[in-house]
């Protein structure tokens, strides 16, 4: 760790499974890059630095011209303040009209869309359900949710990995939910960046299916830590699968004790009714605080 | 990709409080359990600045602990 200029050691390292060896992906352990990328090297004593900035040291030209007068302006502002003020509009757009949002997150494959599916059907009779989708591309999971008996709106964020505040926002433009209804926002299929971006959604779901690793809390640490509620999915398959459920719970507690957790079976139906009784619960409760 | 919208949202900040000067350098905190990467950040902050009072300026990435991402402050030039 470089005391003068505060980047420490790389995070990109190589690990070696056989022998246990981690390597920083630097080529001298003693040099490291920055993020501009300028390359600076550290002298193993820490007050003796060899920097080669070459946006520093304008000094040296000052016979030539005179360098402009450099004034340093503080910011001290969140990076994603934006966004997060157009979290809470939306937030506040949400509780005004008792509308539950749930922002549902989880990798690519891990049966959200089916859950969905499901869940449409089982809650509208009762409900009124929107649902508001994420992909990178296709309005494929849009038409499922149309097919199941929701209104929805189809986000394709073309590169982008999650979606934000703002396309929430102009999404509920679009489909326009009803007061006292449920939103269901399917997160584009990521472990990582959605959860870094406030929606202004009144629940976060992760949902974890039995066909990925059980320790994916422990990797994707970010994920469980923003999430309300876990979802265990496609227990059906657990006994074919090497998914150890009570470790994968174990370690979900691990990184968010407050994390609650539900096993299930979208295919199947399986525990689903206690999912179901879950979304209830919220939706009570969020139309209960509307006023407060 | 989120370290583009992450580079977004410091060359707005930037760019409004310039207002038309020439920004040097730009430092933020970026935490250790952000899952924000430095290089990706640097390359995306590169990308954003064209056109903007940031660009060419260098991105300063002072690591943190816990999951801040906050723009700290820029260095300017004033007119002579």
């Amino acid at each position: 760790m470089c005391g003068s200029c505060g980047c420490g050691s790389s995070e990109l390292t190589m690990t070696n499974l056989e022998t246990g060896k981690q390597t920083p992906l630097t080529d001298d352990p003693l040099e490291h890059v920055h993020a501009d990328g300028t390359r600076h090297r550290h002298h193993p004593e820490p007050d003796h630095h060899d920097h080669h900035h070459d946006h520093e040291h304008t000094h040296d030209h000052a016979q030539h011209h005179e360098p402009a007068p450099v004034s340093t302006i503080d910011l001290n502002t969140r990076i994603l303040a934006k966004n997060d003020a157009a979290a809470a509009q939306n937030r506040a757009w949400f509780k005004g009209r008792e509308i539950l949002a749930i922002n549902l997150m989880s990798a690519p494959g891990a049966g959200k869309t089916t859950l969905l599916e499901r869940t449409i059907a089982s809650l509208k009779g009762d409900h009124k359900v929107f649902v508001l989708e994420g992909d990178q591309a296709t309005d494929h999971d849009g038409a499922r949710m149309k097919a199941a008996g929701a209104p929805a709106v189809q986000i394709n964020t073309g590169q982008g990995c999650h979606l934000d505040a703002d396309m929430l926002a102009r999404g509920i433009g679009e489909l326009k939910p009803a007061s006292g209804s449920i939103l269901f926002i399917e997160n584009v299929g990521n472990l990582v960046c959605p959860a870094l971006f406030d929606l202004g959604e009144a629940r976060r779901v992760a949902i974890l299916s039995v066909t990925e690793g059980d320790d994916k809390p422990l990797k994707y640490p970010h994920m469980f830590r923003a999430a309300d509620l876990m979802l265990l999915n496609k227990i059906d398959l657990a006994p074919h699968v090497r998914f150890d459920r009570q470790r994968a719970i174990a370690f979900a507690h691990q990184v968010n004790p407050a994390i609650k957790v539900l096993e299930l079976s979208a295919q199947t139906g399986e525990g689903v009714d206690a999912w179901l009784r879950w979304i209830d619960a919220e939706h009570a409760t969020v139309r209960a605080e509307a006023f407060v | 990709m989120h370290e583009l919208a992450i580079a977004q949202g410091i060359i707005e900040k930037v760019d409004e409080t310039a207002a038309g000067r020439k920004v040097r350098r730009v430092i933020v905190e970026i935490g250790r359990d952000s899952c924000v990467s430095a290089e990706a950040l640097a390359f995306s902050f590169d990308l954003v600045a064209e056109g903007s009072a940031a660009h060419g300026a260098v991105l300063d990435v002072r690591s943190v602990m816990g999951t801040t991402l906050n723009v700290k402050s820029m260095e300017v030039e004033e007119a002579a």
